[in-house]
Parts: C-alpha cells; structure tokens; sequence
C-alpha cells in the first residue's frame, strides 16, 4: 500500500469526520498503526478540526459544571451508601455460610460418633463371641476327646458305691491300660466344703496309691483327668484337706469299688 | 504543512485525572472545552434547552465512559465531539426529528454566507481573522460535515454536487482549513487561552 496515495484519497478526513462504517474505521485504524506517516495526517486532520471548534465555541448556559459535578457527587454518596450495605450483605452471607459448615460439621460429628459407638459394641459382641466360641470349641475338644476316650475298646469302667457316710453317691473310674490314661466320674458325690478336697486312691496289693485330687462343684464337668496307676485292684474316693493328703483318712472314704 | 501539535500539558492532566476518576477532571475538561461542545451540540439541535440537558448528559458520559477512550487512536477532543455528536443526534430522533426536514433547513443557517457572516460578526476576532480567510465552499462544507454531522450523501444533495467528488473536496476543505490556522491557529489558540482565562477571571 502506498500511504501517499492513502491518505490522498481523503479517507483519513472521513474518517475524523465520523463518516466511516465499524468495518472501514478499523481498517484505518489497522493503517495507521503500521504506518506513522499516517498517523500523523489523522492528527493533524483532528486538530485542525479541533482547533476551528474550539473557535467557534459558545460559553454554555451558568450552573451546567455545577449540576454535572452535583450528579456525580450524588452517585458518589450513593455507591458510598451501596458500599457498606453491600459489604454487610456480604457479612451476612459469610455468617450464613459459617453457620451451614458448622451445622453440618456438627451433624458429620454425632454420626461419626454414633458409628464409633456402633463400632465399639459390635467388636465387643465380636470379642464375647469370640470367646465363647472359643470356650465351646474347648468343651467340644474336651468332649471329643472324653468320648474317644470312653469309646476306646482298652478302656475300662469301674464303678465305685457310696459307703455308710453317703449311701447315695456314685462314682466312677474310667481307665485305660494301653494309653496308660484315668478318668474320674465324679457322678453323684456331694459338694464339699471349700477347704477340702477329694482324693481318688487306688488300691495295688493292698496298699493305697494317690491318684491325685478332684474338684466337684457345679461349674467342673463331670469327668476329670487323673494319674493312671497300674494293676489297681479297688478304686476309693475320700475326702481331704484341699491339697490332698500322703495317706487316705479312711473315716472319710465316700465312695468305693472293685475292679 | 504544520506539525502536529503535542500534547498540551493541561490535555495530559485531564486525561490523567479522568483515568484516576477524579471529579476535578471534568471541571478542566469543561473550562477548556465545553463552549466548543456546547457549539456542536446547538448546532445538531438548535434548541438551547435541549444543547443544556445534551451537555450534561455528554459529560456525564465522559466521565462514565472514560476507560475506553484510546489516546493511540485518536485525540481527546475527538472522542469527545463523537460522544456529543451521537447523544445530539439521539435527543433530536427521540423528539422525532425527521432527518428529511433537517435537509429543508440548510438554506437558512448555511447557504446564506451573509447569515453566516453575521453571526461570524458576533463571535470572537480571532474566529474572523480565520473565517474570513477561508471561501466560502471551504466554510461551508466544513459547516454541513463537522458541525451538522451530514453524510456524504446528504451533503452531495444539500450542495448538488456529485457524490464521488465529496470525498475529495472535503480533503480539500480541510486542508484549506489546516492552511489557514497554520498561518493563524497559534496566535489565535494564543489569543482564544488569554481571552478564556480573563473570562474565568472574571467569574463570568
């Protein structure tokens, strides 16, 4: 493009004129900005114009500045106005938003609560089951075993009768010579007074052999294990001091029976 | 030719305090400017009433509007002529004034270089001593494109003249006018700031 025949053209007076559509200002614009000469002549077009205005000016009517500056210090007073209201609206909306979090953080906070709650019940239902569980699976243990034991084609039962002390009870010894093992079946004998305790004795060639001590009461099952002693002709049961005793108190004898 | 002139210090201080929304901007700007704007607008409405309210309303549109005028693309004055050119043209539409009818009255206001020379008569010696230098097609139409905003078509049926030869002869007007305020435009803008600053003086 030659800016010569650009600005000779008079495109540049129509354009400080205001004559020119959106499309052809820019591109004036677009012109002028590449080219300074261009520049230039618009300035000097615009203040040639400028100047001839400023010529024919007219003083306008008093109190105009006045009325104008007044309106803007209204819309001043008034955005001042709007200011605070505005920033109060924003303090209400951030109470607002406070008080929404801290509500549902409370909420958040009673049902996590009431989910630990629920959580430490329930893994303490987990522990008693657990443990009781556990205490069946030693009962069954301990009956499996018994059961074995009592099934076993070795094993031996002898009963044992009461004596004039305690007619009533009964008692039994299971034992079995080829796993070399004993079971007493504390069957019917009374409960004893709690500073003393039951010896199972067995009788070798007349002569008395500890078994060992027994407990009867109404938490221990009925059979309990004890020494096993070889070649027993009778089986006897008397009471002792809790510990047992190195020679069985004869007056004290419960139960007896012979293999 | 002559060079452009810079940037006056006062333009810069205006612009600059515009810029910053401060109010003592627009007092600058209507000390220095608003008799010139004041002309434009009377001369698109013809109606001193409806020139006040458009002056007001123009001023308060500077100083809304301020943001988005561009000192690259063009001086002050010219953006500022366009706001009140724009808002006088609104005012006379809405109070139905029909474009066709302004056409009818050019004879009176502009044809009549006598009229024109009286109320010449009546304005500022430095306005003469430039006016009476320029013929009268140059003032003309000069008159119908800044100051009555015509189109080039409503100048090519206002003058009779062929429409493709307006472009041409208002470049030529224009530099008759950038001749004639070369030779006087500065003891004149000399005379225009003395003559202003006496007036403020004054308290007129």
């Amino acid at each position: 493009m030659d800016p010569k025949a650009y600005i000779a053209s008079g495109i540049l007076e129509q354009y400080v004129l205001g004559k020119l559509t959106p499309e052809e200002m820019a591109e004036v614009e677009q012109n002028a900005a590449q080219y300074p000469e261009i520049k230039e002549e618009i300035e000097a077009i615009e203040l040639a114009l400028e100047e001839y205005a400023l010529l024919h000016g007219q003083t306008p009517p008093p109190g105009v500045l006045s009325t104008i500056l007044q309106t803007l210090d209204e819309r001043g007073t008034q955005a001042q106005l709007k200011g605070p209201r505005s920033s109060r609206t924003l303090l209400a909306i951030a109470w607002v938003l406070f008080f929404a979090a801290a509500l549902g953080w409370l909420y958040a906070y009673q049902q996590n609560q009431e989910s630990t709650a629920t959580i430490a019940a329930l893994s303490e239902e987990i522990n008693t089951i657990e443990s009781s569980c556990d205490s069946v699976q030693a009962t069954n243990d301990r009956l499996q075993a018994e059961l074995e034991f009592l099934r076993n084609p070795d094993t031996r039962n002898t009963r044992m009768n009461g004596t004039d002390l305690s007619p009533e009870a009964i008692a039994s010894v299971f034992y079995n010579p080829a796993s070399g093992a004993s079971l007493i079946d504390v069957g019917s004998l009374p409960v004893p007074p709690s500073d003393q305790q039951y010896q199972l004795w067995a009788i070798v060639d007349g002569a008395p052999v500890s078994m060992g001590v027994f407990e009867v009461n109404t938490d221990t099952s009925g059979l309990q294990p004890v020494a096993y002693v070889e070649n027993a002709q009778a089986y006897a049961v008397t009471l002792e001091p809790r510990g047992g005793s190195e020679t069985p108190t004869l007056e004290q004898m419960y139960v007896i029976g012979e293999i | 030719m002559p060079k452009p002139k810079p940037r006056t210090a006062l333009e810069t201080e205006i612009i600059d305090l515009l810029s910053k929304k401060q109010q003592r901007g627009i007092t600058l700007l209507y000390e220095h400017y608003s008799p010139a704007l004041y002309n434009i607008i009377l001369r698109i409405v013809q109606s001193e009433e409806v020139a006040e309210e458009t002056l007001q309303d123009s001023f308060l549109k500077i100083w809304d509007n301020f943001s988005k005028y561009d000192a690259d693309k063009g001086r002050l004055f010219t953006w500022m002529v366009r706001i009140c050119r724009n808002l006088a043209i609104d005012k006379i539409r809405s109070s139905q004034f029909k474009k066709g009818n302004r056409t009818e009255t050019i004879p009176d206001s502009v044809y009549n270089s006598d009229s024109l020379s009286e109320e010449l008569n009546t304005s500022d010696p430095g306005l003469r001593k430039v006016v009476s230098k320029m013929d009268d097609k140059t003032r003309v139409l000069i008159e119908l494109l800044y100051f009555k905003d015509y189109t080039q078509r409503e100048v090519s049926d206002a003058l009779d003249i062929p429409l493709g030869t307006v472009k041409s002869r208002s470049r030529k007007a224009i530099q008759v006018l950038r001749q004639v305020l070369g030779n006087e435009g500065f003891l004149s803008a000399i005379f225009i700031t003395m003559f202003e600053t006496i007036k403020r003086y004054f308290g007129s």
